[in-house]
């Protein structure tokens, strides 16, 4: 897919944004996305199972991610999920959207300069 | 640990909002997911926070389920839309059939409703009911008497108001040129038994009824507006209405809808009757009563039978052998006509269903070159349910834009149809597009979008898929496919034959009630409105003194030779009127009898055109200081006399024994559809009415007639209001109304369904024809000719034709038994109209399918074979 499109697919929804950065450190099982993501907000994003799976959906529909085969141990319930490259392209470009606003507001002094 | 079973069956319970699609592929992670969430809310937060996730988690499945369910039909819909502007074409006729078809559905829905449906337009209604009096001898409704309504009204034990009524024009003078108005005799009970309370001034009381009470009237808002500019001083006055002075002691509420008055022209006077305004006798007084909260019509009729062996015992003159039936108001009045509603759905229902069978029939052969499309989908693990779906979006789509024109075309058609010159009485302006039609209308939108997409949806779902692939390269349908093509056809004709039958049966019923001999002859007739005796004319003798003075004056003007007067004209709304009767001579056995009575002038005979069978007619002679003489009609004569001649017997009638001098032929009165009932006639020189009506046969214009009757009745009698005159057969058309709009809504129903079914032959021939054009091609090729070709293709056609119009025929023989109360002199298994049913639609079908089959005969070969 070309820059331009992946720019046409931004902003992303904050949720959809959290789940794709919780898959940018690793794959992950639905359960393990609900928590992380709950960690990460402080609590502010509690995802349930069906919006979860929902957002799934889509992203599989979409390939910004895909399914990893499971080993055969693991609980016959559990799916792992991944990112794309595409979903990791996007991704990025999201953060960057991001990263640019911030900048933005810190200029206008919306936010302390600096820190990090 | 154990996993907590109540929250997770509940979760796998609410899952069942999500579609079965995502349910299936996500169900097991997200009950893992929902097990895991409750545990870990549980060990760190306890059991609240637990069910609080858990709710949390249910509200979730909701809101999934309906923004997956949304989104769906979203894109169904979106592929509809395009699936609709890729075929303009199709989609017009589509769009059109069914937009004909709701249209006429809620056409015929908007006027029912609004003529018979509605509720009576008086308070709590259903409370209402109507209290009928009858004869054992005599099955028709003889009226009630107003003495034995005002037995009722003091001794029942189950009504809230009871009324006796009669609607009645007075003639109101001393206010420039005399007038008519309007209005109603009532019992005291009548602004209570309508529950409304004049808005001005107070109601009857019982005291207004006493004999010898002064007269009092309540006048209608539009009255008080007109006639005293609404000022409360009204109250007081006095009107002159029928040469009595009336003191006006209320003003009804504007808008107010009187009971009784139905089918009437609006009253503007209400009058209270006194008690010796009537005898118990005379049955002509209408009686409705409300019943208590909680009685039941069965309780109030056990109480009226109560009341009427009471009345019986008291009174065996006038009321030995009358019993009364207690009727539901709206019943009493549209118990006829209600039957009907059934009937008429039902038609509506099947012209939905044809315009739905066409519309199945053009998404199935559109379908058919989609069954590829269906098949790919199958393969690559498509549910057969999204296919469906997907039909039925498009379908709803479809009967959508085709429900929104239809409730445009009936907005329009409705508005037309108030404009309509209704009868009097017949409440038109309540005729139009309101919430109860436009909700009809989504509910047969719903119908069609099922009935026109559940076949080709559920068809095309049953996609063999192997077969589908293959053949779909050369679009031809599968059997299946083919099969239910046929049998849409076939369930058209089958509906147009029973609709076509039903409006033939109709029509021919029509027919014969127009040409039906009522047994006199109104032809150049005119006809007054019902005068009134002047009150000045106290005894008979002033009375027959001053009819023989107005005929007098009358008949002196050339066009005008022919008039006589007559209290009951027949078949017209005023229709008849009974009379108790005894056979002198009988001895004890002389019991009160009932027949149909008339008091009429001598040249009434001679208007109506009728001859005396034996006997006499009335006569010159027949005055006040001669014999009392009465003259019966034929079935008079069988009905009481059997065999025996009834010239020369008596008849007791008034206390008065009457001679029968003669014996006219009978003719009908109240109705083209019954039999003439037995009548008797008294001349008027010797039993004047005190209303009666003019007719007069003449050459002369109605407004001709109308101006010279004036001219000579007011030099008589200055006091008389304008005469206006009718023609005799406008009135006795009023019969045929009813069976008029049976026959021309049926028959209009018929036409459109026709059609209907002509374009479905149509579609589905042509269609056929094109699958087969290779096949044709060859054949041409090979050296057929243009005529066994379209006989190739007729033969398909007659097939079908034929099955549906043999089954038609036989549901045609179980609807004409439905119409069978409908109908006058024509049966229901009337053989000419099966033939005729034959004969149109085999004409219609053979029409529409020799079009496609000449275009396949004329086609060329080479085109056929090449397109191969």
């Amino acid at each position: 897919m070309k820059k331009t499109d992946v720019r046409e697919m931004l902003p992303l929804g904050s949720t959809m944004f959290y789940i794709l950065l919780t898959l940018a450190s690793g794959e992950r099982h639905g359960y393990a996305i609900i928590k992380e993501v709950d960690d990460t907000t402080a609590g502010a994003i509690k995802l349930s199972p069906a919006t979860l799976y929902r957002l799934i959906k889509q992203l599989l529909a979409d390939a910004w991610i895909d399914e990893v085969p499971t080993d055969a141990d693991d609980d016959p319930r559990r799916r792992y999920y991944r990112l794309t490259s595409q979903g990791r392209d996007i991704a990025k470009a999201e953060a960057r959207r991001l990263a640019d606003l911030v900048r933005v507001a810190r200029a206008r002094h919306l936010l302390p300069s600096a820190a990090l | 640990m154990k996993s907590p079973a109540v929250s997770v069956f509940l979760y796998r319970l609410f899952m069942l909002a999500c579609p079965p699609q995502f349910r299936r592929e996500y169900r097991e992670q997200m009950t893992a997911d929902f097990e895991d969430i409750v545990r870990s809310e549980r060990r760190h937060n306890g059991i609240a926070a637990a069910w609080l996730a858990s709710i949390r988690a249910y509200a979730d499945l909701l809101a999934t389920g309906w923004a997956e369910y949304a989104a769906a039909f979203g894109s169904n819909a979106a592929q509809a839309w395009r699936f609709m502007a890729k075929s303009p074409g199709s989609s017009t006729v589509i769009i059109a059939t069914l937009a004909i078809a709701i249209a006429a559905n809620a056409i015929v829905f908007g006027f029912v409703n609004a003529l018979i449906l509605r509720p009576l337009p008086y308070v709590a209604p259903e409370r209402l009911v109507a209290i009928q009096e009858y004869f054992t001898n005599e099955p028709a409704i003889s009226g009630s008497s107003l003495q034995d309504s005002m037995d009722w009204a003091q001794r029942n034990r189950v009504f809230d108001g009871l009324a006796a009524y009669t609607s009645t024009e007075f003639v109101e003078t001393g206010k420039g040129e005399p007038q008519r108005i309007e209005g109603m005799r009532v019992t005291s009970d009548y602004f209570h038994l309508a529950a409304v309370k004049p808005s001005l001034g107070r109601a009857f009381s019982p005291r207004d009824m006493r004999p010898g009470a002064p007269h009092v009237a309540v006048i209608s808002d539009a009255l008080w507006h007109a006639q005293f500019g609404a000022a409360p001083s009204a109250i007081g006055s006095v009107l002159r209405l029928n040469d009595r002075s009336f003191t006006v002691i209320g003003v009804a509420p504007a808008g107010f809808q009187a009971p009784g008055s139905f089918g009437n022209p609006a009253p503007h006077v209400w009058a209270a009757f006194r008690t010796d305004d009537a005898s118990r006798g005379a049955r002509n007084f209408e009686t409705a009563a409300r019943l208590r909260p909680g009685v039941s019509v069965g309780a109030a009729q056990a109480d009226v039978d109560r009341m009427m062996s009471q009345l019986a015992r008291q009174f065996p003159q006038d009321d030995r052998g009358s019993f009364a039936r207690i009727v539901p108001l709206r019943q009493a009045y549209f118990g006829d006509v209600s039957s009907l509603v059934p009937l008429i759905l039902g038609a509506m229902f099947c012209l939905l269903l044809i315009a739905c069978a066409n519309v199945a029939n053009i998404l199935l052969s559109h379908a058919s070159s989609r069954s590829r499309e269906v098949a790919v989908r199958l393969a690559v693990g498509g549910s057969r349910g999204t296919i469906v779906a997907q039909f039925l979006a498009e379908s709803l789509l479809y009967s959508a834009v085709g429900g929104a024109l239809g409730i445009a075309l009936t907005a329009i058609a409705l508005h037309a149809i108030r404009a309509l010159p209704f009868p009097e009485g017949i409440r038109a302006e309540t005729i139009g597009i309101d919430a109860q039609v436009v909700a009809f209308c989504f509910v047969i939108v719903a119908l069609a979008a099922i009935f026109a997409g559940v076949l080709p949806a559920a068809t095309l779902a049953r996609t063999d898929l192997t077969v589908a692939l293959k053949s779909a390269e050369h679009g031809s349908p599968g059997r299946v496919q083919k099969a239910t093509r046929g049998a849409l056809v076939v369930l058209q004709i089958v509906l147009a034959v029973t609709l076509v039958f039903a409006s033939t049966l109709l029509v021919r019923s029509l027919m014969s009630l127009s040409s039906v001999d009522p047994g006199f002859d109104y032809a150049r007739v005119a006809l007054s409105d019902t005068e009134q005796m002047p009150r000045g004319a106290r005894t008979d003798r002033e009375r027959a003194a001053y009819g023989s003075a107005v005929l007098h004056a009358i008949r002196a003007v050339p066009d005008l030779r022919s008039a006589a007067l007559i209290a009951e004209t027949p078949l017209t709304a005023s229709g008849g009127y009974n009379w108790g009767f005894s056979i002198v001579g009988q001895g004890r056995r002389a019991r009160m009898q009932i027949a149909s009575f008339n008091v009429v002038t001598p040249r009434m005979f001679d208007v109506f055109g009728l001859r005396a069978l034996r006997g006499r007619l009335f006569g010159s002679g027949d005055s006040l200081s001669s014999q009392p003489v009465v003259v019966v009609n034929e079935a008079f004569a069988q009905t009481f006399f059997r065999s025996a001649d009834a010239l020369g017997r008596r008849l007791r009638v008034n206390g008065v024994s009457r001679r029968i001098v003669g014996v006219v032929p009978s003719y009908k009165i109240d109705s083209l559809m019954q039999p003439a009932p037995p009548q008797f006639f008294l001349p008027f020189a010797q039993s004047p009415l005190t209303t009666f009506s003019l007719v007069v046969r003449s050459g002369a214009s109605l407004s001709t007639i109308g101006r010279e009757v004036t001219g000579a009745w007011r030099s008589v009698d200055p006091e008389i209001p304008r005469i206006d005159v009718k023609s005799y057969s406008g009135a006795v058309s009023i019969q045929t109304l009813i069976s008029q709009m049976e026959a021309g809504l049926f028959s209009a129903l018929a036409i459109v369904a026709l059609l209907l079914a002509a374009t479905g032959v149509y579609a589905v021939m042509g269609y056929s024809v094109s699958q087969r054009s290779h096949e044709i091609g060859i054949r041409i090729a090979l050296g057929a000719g243009a005529g066994t070709v379209i006989l190739l293709v007729l033969r398909t056609a007659f097939a079908l034709i034929g099955i549906g119009i043999a089954a038609g025929l036989v549901i045609s023989a179980f609807a004409g038994r439905l119409l069978q109360s409908m109908l006058y002199s024509v049966g229901p298994d009337d053989v000419l109209t099966f033939a005729a049913v034959v004969v149109v639609i085999g004409t219609v079908g053979f029409v529409a399918s020799v079009i496609p089959a000449a275009r396949a005969a004329r086609q060329d070969p080479v085109t056929a074979l090449r397109y191969e």
